[in-house]
């Protein structure tokens, strides 16, 4: 009774500490705006969330595509930000003292472990009733009058559920083990589940031993699996071309309709999922021997001696402040050899690999590695402590930010420099503008969302958003050698809203010091 | 109750925080423990609440190692640490709230002790405000009433009354005091004047060695033919070799 109550209090506690920062409602808000985002287009308007063979199918031309397509592109991608999102809730606990107050306690470590999963459970679940409603009216406003049944509708969202499991417990996991603990480890967890994704995409027939059905944590498999049934009740045979979140395609004629009837049960892809739970439940208890009962005093000097290798928090040294080198050693200091070797293997990658696989793949992982860098922009000095102290220094906010800034772009165009130079000597000077006005918007975003929300949260999330979506739409920067209406009228908007975001940063800081003289 | 240190040491690789230490404490009476800062004060208090485990020697409760068994002391103990740990986002009801699941107490008994701590404490009007919204004293008090919950044996405070109001710490004082009588209250500050005031017995740590281990009164009486007090006019220059321990401003000049 007594761990019940423990992990009950423990779960309310963090849950409600959740939803109440700003955080949760930016978090809440893209996914209600993507479910309005996520509705397949009849019409081939140059994006598209959901294609099935469109020589043969009509697009999105019943209601129940819009629950299919939601639960698909909306489920993984809940899975990729809801990682990002939940991740680090035990080293915010032990960065608050929170963690060393229930070490001390009676509580066990398994429940104190199992009350954060539940935690993070409920908010993705929340999450994912708030994509299912906002699916809901997309449906009714789409297609109004026409209701599909409720199996119909809840059954692909219901299959994301264990996924969910999954990744919180993954999340844990990751917050407790020893390698990944630090925001390298995070780089590499990211990398992990973005991986993970693209092999289930592109595992067609093979399975072995059904592991990519079993850590399908977005349940895509499942729901291709039903589509495909779904084809062969209209047309006699399975479906061999399903893509999301995609760019044109051909369409043919007499094309029919295709209506879905939710997920096909099937006893497999039922203990697929059941093996998935179990799974993830297993290793929330594992986790939980992982998380240290107290801490030896030898191994607290060595984590000293490493620079604060261990610290949840950069100190920022005062007397370099607005320094470019500076800046530079906060940024990338703390990451481990290894983060450095894998931010090698991706430049070398990128250098001599080909174009397509570079647009679709390794560009976006090279900037997802990138993400402990550019998250910490803006938002280091609140968590610090030294916004206050700047603000007392003249023009030493806007000085440390413009220099913050300008590592950050050095760091972008370093890792965008061998796709930049491919494209130079290729002579796709359209596309080498648009990988430009990108170098330029990601640290800028990065530093306008760091400082504006005083948290790096909001920008990992969204960042993890921009790089998968890259990965399956390459055309949302590689533009084409030429520059046409849309695609210069997406650059040209890039770069203002990358220009505004750093103006607004900085003239914010200068004001930030006017006022506080 | 009875806590036994004993031939305790911590090493932080080569660096040596507590050296040898044995000493023993016992309920009845609230104990200051004061030093320099890096006397070794918070590594003494983080092996005793077990946050820490010892480089060697052992510490006895009743007889049991909490060195081996660190779930005897986590039972019995109340613990605030010098950075007083909240959730921002939380009012100080539900994160008391939160403690005492975590302690595992019993839900209408919770409810009880936090009423009577948050009046004591002089909280209960700001219930259902946000941590993040308290003053720094706010929230000292706040963690020192969810060390308190569940009546714990054996209460372990690091400087619980820095950044409080001279009221608000003879408050807390009288408080640890009470609870004293029958319990081990350990007290760790700079503030001399909180163990002058409160502590019947005081260790003195020097670079993690006891230097003294006593009543307050026995320590004055060391001091005695090497103390004095005398008053300078104002603006007087200290002579060479003289150490001040304070000064105060009066009429006459500087005491």
């Amino acid at each position: 009774m007594k761990g019940s109550h423990g992990i009950l209090g423990t779960a309310k506690a963090d849950f409600l500490e959740r939803v109440r920062k700003f955080s949760f409602f930016g978090m809440a808000a893209l996914l209600v705006f993507t479910a309005f985002w996520f509705v397949p287009r009849t019409s081939n308007s140059g994006f598209s969330v959901l294609v099935i063979e469109p020589e043969r199918f009509l697009q999105g031309s019943d209601p129940s595509w819009i629950p299919m397509a939601s639960a698909m592109c909306g489920g993984m991608l809940l899975c990729l930000i809801g990682f990002a999102y939940i991740k680090n809730s035990v080293q915010h606990d032990l960065s608050l003292g929170i963690f060393h107050v229930v070490q001390v306690s009676p509580l066990k470590r398994s429940a104190y472990l199992f009350g954060k999963f539940l935690s993070n459970f409920l908010l993705l679940l929340l999450f994912l009733g708030l994509l299912t409603a906002a699916s809901f009216v997309t449906m009714i406003i789409r297609f109004p009058g026409k209701l599909i049944s409720l199996y119909s509708f809840f059954s692909p969202f219901l299959c994301v559920i264990p996924g969910l499991l999954f990744v919180d417990a993954f999340a844990l996991f990751t917050d407790c083990a020893p390698g990944f603990r630090r925001s390298s480890g995070f780089s590499f967890a990211v990398f992990l589940v973005f991986f993970t994704c693209v092999l289930t995409f592109n595992c067609f027939d093979y399975n072995p031993y059904r592991l990519f059905s079993i850590f399908d944590f977005s349940g895509y498999l499942w729901m291709r699996n039903s589509i495909s049934e779904a084809a062969k009740a209209v047309s006699g045979s399975p479906i061999t071309q399903i893509n999301i979140l995609t760019g044109f395609y051909t369409r043919g004629q007499n094309l029919q309709r295709l209506p879905f009837c939710g997920l096909v049960p099937s006893a497999a892809f039922l203990s697929d999922k059941a093996i998935l739970t179990v799974f993830s439940l297993l290793l929330v208890f594992l986790s939980s021997f992982m998380l240290p009962k107290s801490q030896k005093a030898a191994a607290l000097s060595v984590k000293r001696k490493a620079g604060k290798a261990g610290d949840t928090q950069t100190k920022i040294p005062p007397f370099h402040f607005g320094l470019a080198h500076s800046e530079a050693a906060i940024l990338l200091k703390d990451q481990p050899g290894f983060w450095w070797v894998a931010a090698a293997a991706l430049w070398i990658a990128n250098c001599f690999s080909p174009m397509d696989a570079v647009r679709s793949a390794l560009f976006p992982l090279a900037f997802a590695w990138m993400l402990p860098a550019f998250s910490r922009m803006g938002c280091l000095e609140y968590q610090t402590g030294m916004a206050s102290v700047l603000c007392t220094i003249s023009g030493a906010p806007a000085r440390q930010a413009l220099s913050c800034w300008h590592i950050g772009f050095s760091i972008s165009v370093l890792t965008a420099l061998p796709v930049l130079l491919r494209l130079l000597f290729s002579g796709s000077f359209a596309e080498l503008a648009s990988v430009l006005v990108f170098t330029v918007f990601i640290p800028s975003a990065a530093l306008f969302l760091g400082d504006r929300t005083k948290t790096n949260r909001p920008f990992e999330v969204l960042f993890l958003v921009f790089c998968f979506l890259i990965m399956n739409v390459p055309q949302l920067i590689f533009i084409g050698r030429f520059f046409t209406a849309t695609s210069a009228l997406q650059v040209a908007v890039a770069a203002v809203a990358a220009a505004a975001m750093m103006l607004f940063t900085f003239l914010r800081k200068r004001m930030s010091y006017l006022s506080a003289a | 109750m009875n806590l036994e240190i004993q031939n305790l040491t911590v090493k932080y690789g080569r660096f040596t925080a507590i050296s040898d230490l044995s000493l023993t404490l016992h309920s009845g009476g609230l104990t200051g423990l004061v030093g320099a800062n890096g006397a070794g004060k918070s590594t003494l208090l983080k092996a005793i609440s077990t946050l820490l485990r010892p480089t060697s020697g052992q510490i006895l409760l009743d007889g049991i190692n909490i060195c081996k068994k660190p779930g005897a002391m986590r039972h019995v103990l109340g613990y605030l640490p010098q950075n007083v740990p909240f959730y921002p986002n939380l009012s100080a009801w539900e994160y008391l709230i939160f403690l005492t699941s975590v302690k595992g107490l019993d839900e209408k008994k919770a409810e009880r002790q936090i009423r009577s701590l948050m009046a004591a404490l002089h909280l209960s009007d700001v219930g259902k405000k946000h941590l993040a919204d308290f003053s720094g004293g706010m929230r000292q008090r706040v963690g020192i009433a969810g060390a308190l919950l569940g009546d714990p044996k054996v209460i372990i405070f690091d400087e619980p009354t820095a950044g409080l109001d001279p009221t608000e710490r003879v408050a807390v004082r009288n408080l640890l005091m009470r609870l004293a009588a029958d319990r081990i209250v350990l007290l760790s500050t700079h503030i001399v004047s909180d163990v002058e005031a409160a502590a019947s017995s005081l260790i003195l740590l020097k670079k993690g060695k006891v230097l003294y281990y006593g009543s307050p009164e026995d320590l004055a009486g060391y001091a005695e033919g090497h103390v004095w007090q005398c008053a300078v006019p104002s603006l007087s220059t200290i002579p060479e070799g003289v150490t001040v321990s304070s000064a105060v401003q009066g009429k006459s000049g500087i005491v």
